[in-house]
């Protein structure tokens, strides 16, 4: 998963110039739960992403991606011996039918302020809304999301990161995925 | 903090103000997100004092041992990126004491440079400088920086100066660090190799062997002359700051001249010999055939005169 710098590499290997395995890798968050929960402080950090796109649910979102980054998606552990804190999360959404962005984060602050949803879902979280007309504004932001998720603060190292679809129903067959993880770790 | 991570840092405060002025009103979530990443950026920045950020340098090669931007040989690079940090360890340490002919360079770990990447263009290193003094709020420029836009000076006036140009650029240069950066031009010609160096938004870079060469022959030892040389005159005054002096011979000639770092005290000077008769012996130095340097080495070369008043 992790090239030698400790990152995901921007293009698989072997890959050919017009292949698309490259970043942003599409996984399912099933996949994604069951790869990257092999230390209970990442379980804990997942139980906490699986809460907020729950939360993202029932706040009437349930059609976009998400682009996933930080030290939790490197291989941390190893580069500086420290746990990951939390998950850096880019959510590109489908306005509910009859709701303005305003409407969304008053309602569900948690959910959509990154100070707020770093304290109870541990998930640094931003937001670019889909299905509006392109505008080169619109193309600055999501230039500037693929910026700097697709490079390494402190060296600048281009490097992949993953895309996970909003998906309900495969988020509860995750959730008991980790659930039965965190059982058979805490039976070793 | 390096000093690119302080520009990108810095970018991205500019971008997230623009993206932030070319958000729609309604964009209510999108400018949360925007307006926290600012915070947090405008934050780190704040933190960082400028003069402590750590700077970095670039040492490019071109020619036998390189193939484009793509590589480089791994035995010539070893070779040549050591003989360049040890230049620069021996300018460095060369500022605050006389260097021995051998011997380990003083405070070599101190003045060390780190490869801190790849610097493409043609192919070579980024180099990070020491971490600056951050006990001291507003550190003066570090002896490796000196050392760094010194020998850029000295690449340039060694190939596009002239004898006087080259004398007077190292004159407070020890005779070990340049023999050091000599060595290691003198290894680039023998691999068929040039450089360039790039700092603070300086550059130079050898434009062909032809240039390096000629470069390397007058930073050769035989092309400095030293001579041991006795005047009887009068010293007008010692500058302890500058460290340099001025002497006025009997025959009325005036002379200036630098007081060797070995000498502790120069103020001292002034008290016991300012406009007293003296017999002196300077050190003249020439690089090929340039203007003479002079140099008070020692107290010891001041002894007292007979009357020079007519």
């Amino acid at each position: 998963m992790f090239n030698l710098a400790g990152v995901i590499p921007p293009v698989a290997l072997g890959e050919s110039g017009n292949g698309d395995h490259r970043s942003p890798y599409k996984w399912s968050i099933i996949d994604f739960v069951s790869a990257f929960s092999y230390t209970k402080e990442r379980r804990n950090i997942l139980k906490g992403f699986l809460e907020y796109r729950l939360s993202i649910y029932q706040t009437g979102v349930v059609s976009g991606f998400q682009w996933l980054n930080g030290s939790f998606v490197t291989d941390i552990e190893v580069l500086e011996f420290r746990a990951p804190n939390d998950i850096d999360v880019v959510t590109f959404f489908e306005l509910p039918t009859g709701e303005t962005q305003a409407s969304l984060a008053k309602c569900f602050p948690k959910v959509f302020i990154p100070s707020l949803s770093k304290q109870h879902y541990l998930v640094d979280g931003y937001w670019l809304q889909l299905g509006k007309p392109m505008t080169s504004a619109t193309i600055q932001r999501i230039t500037y999301w693929y910026s700097m998720w697709s490079h390494r603060r402190g060296d600048e190292l281009w490097k992949g990161f993953l895309e996970v679809e909003l998906s309900p129903d495969l988020d509860k067959e995750a959730l008991k995925l980790l659930t039965d993880q965190e059982v058979l770790y805490n039976e070793q | 903090m390096n000093s690119n991570q302080y520009a990108l840092l810095s970018s991205e405060v500019n971008v997230l103000t623009e993206l932030l002025n070319d958000l729609p009103e309604e964009n209510y979530i999108e400018r949360i997100g925007l307006e926290h990443r600012l915070e947090e950026a405008k934050k780190l920045l704040e933190a960082v004092n400028p003069y402590h950020i750590n700077k970095k340098m670039k040492l490019t090669f071109r020619g036998a041992p390189v193939v484009g931007s793509k590589a480089i040989s791994a035995t010539f690079a070893t070779k040549a990126t050591t003989l360049f940090t040890e230049a620069i360890a021996a300018l460095s340490a060369g500022f605050s004491r006389e260097l021995n002919d051998r011997g380990p360079i003083p405070d070599r770990d101190v003045h060390q440079l780190m490869i801190t990447g790849t610097a493409i263009g043609s192919f070579g290193f980024e180099l990070e400088l020491p971490a600056r003094d951050e006990s001291d709020l507003c550190p003066d420029q570090s002896v490796v920086e000196t050392a760094i836009e010194d020998v850029r000076k000295i690449f340039d006036s060694a190939s596009n100066g002239s004898d006087d140009d080259l004398n007077d650029m190292i004159e407070d240069v020890q005779p070990r660090a340049i023999k050091k950066i000599h060595d290691f031009l003198d290894y680039l010609n023998e691999q068929n190799a040039l450089c360039g160096l790039e700092f603070e938004n300086h550059s130079f870079k050898f434009s062909n062997s032809a240039q390096l060469f000629a470069a390397a022959e007058r930073l050769r030892d035989e092309n400095f002359h030293e001579k041991n040389v006795v005047f009887q005159g009068k010293f007008e005054g010692f500058l302890p700051i500058s460290r340099t002096f001025e002497f006025e011979t009997e025959d009325k000639r005036h002379i200036k001249g630098k007081i060797s770092k070995t000498i502790a005290d120069p103020k001292e000077l002034n008290h016991a010999w300012l406009s007293k008769s003296v017999s002196v012996t300077f050190r003249e130095a020439r690089i090929g055939n340039s203007k003479p340097k002079y140099i008070l080495s020692a107290v010891d070369d001041i002894q007292d005169g007979l009357s020079v008043d007519a």
